[in-house]
């Protein structure tokens, strides 16, 4: 049922959310048509968070459990994780070279969230050459609260240091915020990406679900 | 200063990563499945042997 919903909602949610950003939010008056990358670069980050916190609870729960489907949950929502940082970073980057004039700068936010993507990498990389379970999936629990303890410090870096990154313009300090037109198109395009990360969630266990069927059923031939 | 090129990339970027990953992943299910068919199969053909 909810997989059903989702086949629908989700694909609808996105081009509502592309009109909003295309159409709906105003021209900015200083970068011009080119801020309209902010509404999905924005959300994309936000769902890396989102994705990596899921992780660091998945861990959490996994070490202290040992039950597998905790395991499960934390490996498929840092692959879709990492999908959702590489974009908001390659976003970022064609957007930097326009306003800014150079396409990376070590600046703490972008190296953070750098960071937090290659940690993640790592992390998926620890998957593919542990080859016992049980201490891949222990192995990938400490790494994964490890990432996932750099989530707050990346949110923050905008507000603890100055750098190139633009200072939050979502719950900044005075003088920061938003047209509310470009609030609203910023609101639809993240449910629309945040329907997006559960949509391929779902999808991601359901093929982790299918490989122990394999598993189950190899060990029932040999078996006969 | 419309840079509308630039916008066109990053969002051919977000498009290209996104059904890149829908289709590797609907690749990976139906080649799962067709071995979980596979699977079941083998072990129907068993069952039905003498």
């Amino acid at each position: 049922m909810t997989d059903r919903v989702l086949n629908v909602v989700t694909p609808l949610s996105f081009v509502t959310a592309l009109y909003f950003a295309f159409v709906y939010a105003p021209t900015e008056a200083t970068m011009g048509t080119v801020q309209r990358i902010f509404y999905f670069h924005v959300s994309a980050g936000i769902t890396s968070y989102v994705a990596f916190i899921v992780v660091g609870v998945g861990s959490l729960m996994y070490l202290y459990s040992r039950d597998p489907k905790w395991d499960r949950l934390a490996y498929c929502s840092a692959e879709v994780g990492v999908l959702f940082a590489g974009i908001n970073i390659l976003m970022g980057m064609l957007w930097a070279k326009p306003i800014w004039g150079i396409w990376w700068t070590w600046d703490a936010r972008l190296t953070l969230q750098l960071l937090l993507a290659l940690i993640f990498v790592s992390y998926l990389m620890l998957g593919a050459y542990v080859a016992d379970p049980m201490k891949r999936a222990s192995l990938q629990a400490v790494v994964g609260l490890l990432g996932a303890a750099d989530v707050p410090i990346n949110y923050m870096a905008i507000r603890w240091w100055r750098g190139q990154h633009p200072e939050p313009v979502i719950a900044g300090g005075e003088g920061s915020g938003l047209d509310p037109d470009m609030y609203i198109a910023l609101g639809v395009a993240f449910v629309a990406v945040i329907l997006l990360y559960t949509y391929l969630l779902r999808k991601r266990l359901a093929i982790e679900a299918s490989h122990e069927q394999i598993g189950y059923l190899e060990q029932l031939v040999a078996s006969r | 200063m419309t840079n509308l090129n630039w916008l066109v990339a990053a969002y051919s970027v977000l498009f290209i990563l996104l059904f890149g990953y829908t289709i590797r992943l609907a690749l990976k299910q139906k080649h799962i499945d067709r071995r979980i068919d596979d699977l079941r199969r083998r072990l129907e053909s068993r069952r039905d042997a003498p």
